[in-house]
């Protein structure tokens, strides 16, 4: 047996697992470092990120592209606009081309602490075809596969 | 490196003893080549704890945007509030899209 998932992170759960250790998504990139899980991040997560960081706390940029050289993680392209128009049936038209990317993708599960748009109605999981949780979530799940 | 069949090689009752120290079964020690004075890392997940050979970069860094974010007066949530709003401009720039 040869378990690794692919998860997807938005860019909340990128952000708080790096800047907070005590939090579920900062495991989730130890897990991600330590190889046990295969990271899976967008375009659009690279570039909020960046963004996000360099207008509040551009000091910590060198420690965060750090981070994405020791950590391994397959970097997709953004998702074409016919995927996206795809995703706009299903979700809130800010958060297609993420959703866009992780049906693309196939991952098993993408993790975001936006509960809102992603959680708050279980039509879009199901719409979608993938399982979507907060990093949390996501633990108790790969718990459950750890354990067989 | 994902979960193989070495590490779900013969489950085994470990017990704490004195000081927290932990024998890790021979057949495993063995499976994995594990030596006195190998250094691992162990992440707790709920209720498991997962150990590994490999030395991790996170803690480092995040110790580090921590100290940034003190000396910054930043929180985590600041970092995160305006998330929304990058994304609405990401999402215009690529895809003329009004979010």
């Amino acid at each position: 047996m040869d378990w690794t998932p692919k998860v997807f992170l938005d860019t909340s759960a990128l952000i708080a697992g790096l800047a907070s250790a005590t939090g579920a998504s900062h495991v989730i990139l130890a897990l991600a470092e330590a190889g046990l899980v295969q990271l899976v991040i967008s375009d659009e997560v690279l570039t909020e990120a960046e963004r996000n960081l360099q207008a509040k706390l551009p000091r910590a940029l060198p420690a965060y592209r750090r981070f994405l050289t020791a950590c391994p993680h397959q970097l997709i392209p953004s998702p074409s606009r016919k995927d996206v128009l795809m995703a706009l049936q299903i979700i809130h038209p800010k958060d297609a081309p993420l959703l866009a990317a992780a049906m693309v993708q196939a991952v098993d599960y993408l993790v975001t602490l936006n509960t809102r748009h992603f959680m708050d109605d279980p039509e879009v999981s199901r719409q979608a075809g993938l399982r979507i949780g907060t990093p949390g979530d996501f633990l108790g799940w790969f718990r459950q596969g750890i354990k067989g | 490196m994902g979960l193989t069949a070495v590490q779900y090689l013969t489950p085994t009752k470990v017990q704490v003893q004195e000081r927290g120290a932990v024998t890790i079964p021979a057949n495993i020690r063995r499976e994995m080549a594990i030596a006195a004075g190998d250094i691992f890392t162990v992440l707790c997940v709920g209720d498991s704890l997962i150990m590994t050979r490999k030395r991790l970069e996170l803690p480092g860094i995040t110790a580090e945007f921590e100290t940034i974010m003190r000396e910054s007066g930043v929180t985590v949530d600041d970092l995160l509030e305006d998330l929304d709003t990058q994304r609405a401009a990401y999402v215009r720039e690529q895809y003329g899209l009004d979010a």
